[in-house]
């Protein structure tokens, strides 16, 4: 039974997904004011936005905080290596262009 | 007790196994986000020509439908999770129902370009720089795989409302439900992805 329990995702009150629900649709607007208005820097804070939506649907929407420890390193870490492989990319691309 | 625990037991591998599953898919669709990463550093003035095709206000108004169809299926599943399972069913409605309304806006900004000729292969296309062509070849393959992917959450969640209204689904048996759940929200995160790089990143 206790061994059920560990496992169990819990019930998640309504309230915390409307709050999560209008922190996305708050971030969406921030995002869309950033591109229209053309402010510096808008690629990096765009993609940042991006990944900060995306870190409020994957850790409350699909209750990955609720999750063992193993199953958020077996998730996170590929996640890692992908983004490590593109600044990698991007880092020797520029390397390139300034020889 | 033992049986219980041996169904709490199945639901966990199910759930480990949709994890596995959507592994699969991050490897798909992460790969076309490096191959749009490359193309857009090769040909950047091209991709800044071919985004200004887009239009930011459908694309907004979608990325907020999306959004809010995570919403009713997130509490969809607490609903069931309560033993409510006429509200589950209702919020399910409106998850499937917010999901064909993403695909109909879709549509309609794949129309608008078909119209202007913009489409693979097309001989306005084709007379247009190698980056534009390209640009819009990545455009309609990832809207287009990330679109049929929602259809499939559409059809699997019909699927999951059945289940729910002939009470095959309950609060000590919701592991499916869940799983529609992760898969539903594994492509809203997709989006938010694509949205920013087709339609804000100019």
């Amino acid at each position: 039974m206790s061994e059920r329990k560990e496992n169990e995702i819990p019930i998640v009150s309504y309230r915390t997904f409307f709050y999560i629900w209008i922190a996305l649709l708050v971030l969406l607007a921030i995002t869309v004011a950033v591109a229209v208005m053309n402010a510096a820097h808008a690629l990096g804070l765009n993609l940042l936005i991006a990944f900060l939506m995306a870190w409020l649907d994957l850790f409350f929407f699909m209750n990955l905080r609720h999750e063992r420890l193993f199953l958020k390193i077996i998730i996170l870490l590929p996640i890692f290596a992908y983004i490590s492989i593109i600044v990698l990319t991007y880092s020797d691309a520029f390397y390139r262009m300034a020889g | 007790m033992a049986v219980r625990a041996e169904a709490g037991q199945k639901a966990v591998t199910a759930r480990y196994g949709m994890w596995f599953f959507l592994y699969t898919e991050f490897i798909l669709f992460g790969m076309l986000f490096l191959l749009y990463s490359v193309f857009r550093y090769r040909f950047p003035a091209d991709f800044h020509a071919g985004a200004m095709e887009e239009n930011i206000l459908t694309g907004s108004v979608n990325t907020a439908v999306l959004l809010t169809s995570s919403l009713t299926m997130a509490l969809a599943i607490s609903a069931v999770k309560k033993g409510n399972n006429r509200l589950s069913a209702g919020l399910q409605l409106l998850t499937m129902a917010l999901g064909i309304g993403f695909l109909c806006i879709k549509a309609y900004e794949w129309y608008v370009k078909i119209v202007k000729g913009l489409y693979p292969g097309s001989p306005v296309l084709l007379k247009m720089h190698p980056g534009e062509i390209i640009y819009f070849g990545l455009y309609y393959t990832m809207t287009g795989l990330h679109g049929l992917h929602l259809f499939a959450g559409v059809a699997v969640t019909a699927y999951m409302f059945y289940f729910t209204i002939k009470g095959r689904i309950s609060a000590d048996n919701c592991a499916r439900l869940e799983n529609t759940g992760l898969y539903w929200h594994f492509v809203d995160m997709v989006w938010m992805f694509l949205f920013p790089l087709f339609y804000l990143i100019t």
